[in-house]
């Protein structure tokens, strides 16, 4: 009968886990800069956006298109679908200096654009 | 029309690649067929519906509902390959020395088979709630039906394609050791998953994903095909962070720790059947 002692520490382990989300909850509370952007014509606006190093901001994605499209930056570990003709919101933590590419992974080659952090 | 090809081939060959791993780790089982089929077909069935709901969804817990969504959908996937993997464990060697008793293990109540189609119908809701989303758009927009017709397929061809290499690839190694190949195949799988679950819990502000480690995008872009195959099979990221490697390493210890634990334990008591 180890499985079920297996499982009932697996069990206990994640709902501690789920409690400590749930009291952190408050993470999702929001007081940043909100910086808008826009698709359109899959491209986006702006395409260069400056931020201070270690400001947590929030991106807000409005998807203008009919076409959803998928925020993507490997550089910050992001991935985000949205939807055509809805918004999107990305949070971001305290960066450091540096340039941080996202593409609409959906039209890679038109939809580019970078962070530059200060 | 090559656009919506190309979208849809991405977004499939992750769900492909699973399902090949599933499908070669349980071969010549009864019942696979049936189980990974209705896994597939459970997980078109979800990624219409998570299509029709995506604005609700990512409304829904103050915009991070898509994040959680997706972790939630991704640790399930981890849960449960964990869960096969261990139960295998205390299985998996009269199967390796006996292959035609695994028939009767299974019908003996035994195998969780469940546990591996539900890998399949979350990793076809994940990837194919996209190419809904995006197949409804194309089709939705002037001029937009043909393409999404053809390129869907085409795209939806070419992913089951490259999902089939796989599998042939797979099915040419000798029984005596396909056991404990897939049986890693599905470990990394888990971890890539467990990995890649830390972007959707950091997004929606729950973990922090701390430094990153390494930079290997000039060698191997993640974005690339090759790069998205291996981000699949073996969680290759190009820039992982401290917690992406933790959860990556803690996630293989506890499986391969708790299979360890659990077969010597069986090893000791006689096999009661």
């Amino acid at each position: 009968m180890k499985i079920q002692s297996v499982l009932m520490t697996a069990t206990l382990v994640l709902s501690a886990l789920f409690s400590i989300a749930n009291g952190s909850s408050d993470a999702l509370a929001e007081d940043a800069r909100i910086i808008k952007v826009e698709i359109q014509d899959h491209t986006f606006t702006p395409d260069r956006i400056e931020v201070a190093a270690g400001e947590t901001f929030i991106l807000e994605v409005s998807n203008r298109d009919p076409l959803p499209e998928e925020f993507e930056s490997m550089a910050l570990h992001i991935e985000k679908v949205i939807a055509g003709h809805t918004d999107g919101k990305i949070r971001i933590n305290g960066l450091e200096a540096g340039e941080y590419a996202f593409i609409g992974e959906f039209h890679a080659d038109q939809a580019n654009g970078v962070i530059v952090v200060k | 029309m090559i656009a919506a090809l190309i979208i849809v081939f991405r977004e499939v060959l992750e769900a492909a690649l699973v399902i090949s791993i599933v499908l070669s780790s349980t071969r010549g089982l009864p019942g696979v067929g049936r189980w990974v089929s209705a896994g597939i077909a459970a997980g078109v069935v979800g990624a219409a519906i998570v299509a029709q709901f995506a604005g609700v969804i990512s409304d829904t817990l103050n915009g991070y509902g898509q994040e959680i969504f997706n972790a939630c959908v991704l640790l399930l996937a981890v849960a449960m390959l964990a869960w096969h993997t261990i139960w295998m464990s205390t299985h998996g060697r009269q199967m390796v020395t006996e292959l035609r008793s695994v028939g009767d293990t299974v019908r003996s109540g035994g195998r969780p088979l469940y546990a591996l189609a539900l890998v399949v119908g979350l990793a076809v809701l994940r990837e194919g709630s996209e190419v809904v989303l995006f197949l409804y758009g194309l089709a939705a927009s002037d001029g937009g039906f043909g393409p999404a017709i053809l390129g869907g397929s085409a795209g939806l061809a070419l992913g089951v394609v490259v999902g089939a290499v796989l599998y042939l690839g797979l099915l040419r190694i000798p029984t005596g050791k396909i056991f404990s190949i897939t049986n890693w195949m599905i470990i990394l799988l888990a971890a890539g998953m467990a990995a890649q679950a830390m972007n959707f819990l950091a997004a929606a502000g729950f973990v922090t994903l701390g430094p990153t480690l390494w930079d290997s995008s000039f060698l191997l872009s993640e974005s690339s095909i090759l790069g998205k195959i291996l981000h699949t099979l073996i969680g290759y990221i190009e820039r992982p962070t401290v917690l992406h490697l933790i959860v990556y390493i803690g996630t293989i210890g506890l499986i391969t720790g708790t299979t360890r634990l659990v077969s010597n334990s069986q090893q000791k008591k006689p096999v009661s059947g």
